[in-house]
């Protein structure tokens, strides 16, 4: 019996509830080297499971914008620790879709 | 008291880690590479005084071994973390556990697999082994997809289980510790001690069974007198004997069990002999049944003397021994059947005729037990009585 290898999508209801931070930023080097900036401050800031609630991925990284997805109730707390970071950050503006946060820039 | 599944088979170490670790029976999961290796496993088992179970462990889809060993070991536990073998774990009847279904890779668990998971009553597992072996980030992943997992588990109203998962002593923990972990994923408090207290006992069958602290706590509690707590020592010691040696006959035997029925057998002995309101094998059962502890309870309503005189008296092979280790032991004396009855005769016939010829008609049935558990297994009593 052949077993089928992939995944039903999770109901709606079930999903994180996600926003998108936009933000200006100096930070040279690649978005890979970014996010695990920010993925090693939140992991000494909050822990493991602090990481895993907050279901950060940088999305998009420019020369001049970034774009991080961040769980809705993590908002306050990303930000905070962004600007803690020493990447030239600047809060732009918050979104519900990365299509809304592309008009931004 | 709970229930570990790990991945050694040091019996001798497992057995002495128990008590410190407060764990009454270890499931031994291995990928068997044949059955004479399950054999030998379940020959070295028969001869610990300790409650072993065995596990098959798969970690590919393979229905030729899932086939062959599906009735030669006590449960068939799959390897998950990925797509195709959590499918396979909880769409196969034979599966009784799936073992990490979410890995920091992927989380590998969808609505089907939940839904199935209950439907099938294959509860989903977390390893401590495999959790403590991942870096702080890789955590972090695990926890990422573990909290998926948790969301499901807790709408379809399934079940999950915690296991130490241990490869070597270092790695045995406290499944507690562990557990707790979850309840930052989503778990209730209650939900982590019905998994890690309740919920295995229902789930493997296997009796809550009192160690021989707690049985001593609770003699204690319910104030034993010292010559019923040295009458109990005794059977104790006797259904033992007796017990370990039907068990190098082959005979299954839970060692743990009968020791902690003989221990607590009499519990109610002392209060029934003040209030006269109940018997005291009935009131002794219904007090253990309040504990919690069924199993015990059980074997503990079957130990009156006039029980043998029932169609089927004996629900297992433990209650056959505990009854006849009590009828072998006057105080804290082992003696012979009939300097035992010839004892109830004189104390329990004088009350009423209709005791002396219920005790009467239970003798011979009692000398057939005798000849049944004894003589028919050759053991040897001088042995018992060297004891």
């Amino acid at each position: 019996m052949k077993i089928k290898s992939s995944l039903k999508p999770l109901p709606k209801s079930m999903r994180e509830r996600k926003r998108y931070i936009l933000f200006k930023t100096s930070f040279i080097k690649s978005k890979k080297d970014l996010f695990d900036l920010i993925q090693f401050r939140f992991l000494n800031e909050f822990d493991s499971i602090g990481l895993a609630k907050s279901d950060l991925r940088l999305i998009f990284l420019n020369k001049e914008f970034g774009l991080l997805r961040v769980n809705f109730a993590w908002i306050d707390k990303t930000k905070k620790l962004l600007s803690e970071l020493n990447i030239g950050y600047e809060f732009i503006s918050l979104h519900g879709t990365i299509k809304s946060a592309k008009k931004g820039f | 008291m709970m229930i570990d599944l790990v991945l050694f088979d040091d019996l001798q170490l497992l057995q002495k880690k128990a008590i410190e670790l407060n764990i009454n029976c270890f499931i031994i999961a291995k990928e068997f590479s044949s059955l004479n290796e399950l054999n030998e496993l379940n020959k070295r088992i028969n001869e610990m005084d300790f409650d072993f179970k065995t596990c098959f462990l798969l970690s590919e889809v393979n229905y030729k071994k899932l086939n062959l060993f599906k009735d030669k070991v006590d449960f068939i536990a799959v390897q998950g973390g990925s797509i195709e073998l959590n499918k396979f774990a909880v769409q196969r009847k034979e599966v009784n556990l799936l073992l990490n279904p979410v890995t920091e890779f992927f989380p590998s668990i969808d609505t089907a697999i939940a839904r199935e998971s209950k439907e099938k009553n294959t509860p989903m597992c977390f390893s401590a082994n495999y959790f403590n072996s991942l870096s702080k980030l890789k955590k972090a992943y695990f926890f990422k997809n573990a909290l998926i997992a948790v969301k499901l588990i807790n709408k379809f109203k399934g079940k999950a289980l915690f296991f130490s998962c241990a490869r070597k002593e270092k790695e045995l923990i406290k499944l507690n510790d562990f557990a707790k972990e979850f309840i930052q994923l989503g778990f209730s408090e209650n939900q982590i001690n019905f998994f890690v207290n309740e919920f295995p006992y229902e789930f493997f069958s296997i009796p809550l069974i009192p160690s021989e602290k707690e049985c001593f706590e609770l003699l204690n509690e319910f104030n034993v007198p010292e010559n019923i707590l040295n009458h109990s020592k005794k059977v104790a010691e006797v259904s033992l004997f007796i017990g370990k040696k039907l068990k190098l006959k082959g005979i299954k035997v839970n060692l743990s069990l009968l020791n902690a029925s003989a221990l607590l057998h009499d519990i109610a002995k002392h209060s029934t002999l003040q209030s006269e309101e109940k018997r005291h094998s009935i009131a002794g059962a219904e007090l253990l049944e309040k504990k919690g502890f069924k199993q015990i309870a059980e074997l503990i309503s079957e130990h009156g003397t006039d029980e043998i005189l029932k169609e089927n008296p004996f629900s297992c092979i433990e209650s056959k021994i505990l009854f006849y280790a009590d009828k072998r032991v006057k105080s804290d004396k082992i003696v012979s059947l009939k300097e035992r009855f010839d004892y109830l005769f004189k104390r329990y016939g004088s009350i009423s005729k209709e005791v002396l010829e219920t005790l009467e008609k239970c003798y011979p049935k009692v000398l057939d037990l005798e000849k049944e558990l004894i003589e028919k297994n050759k053991i040897n009593l001088s042995d018992l009585n060297e004891n």
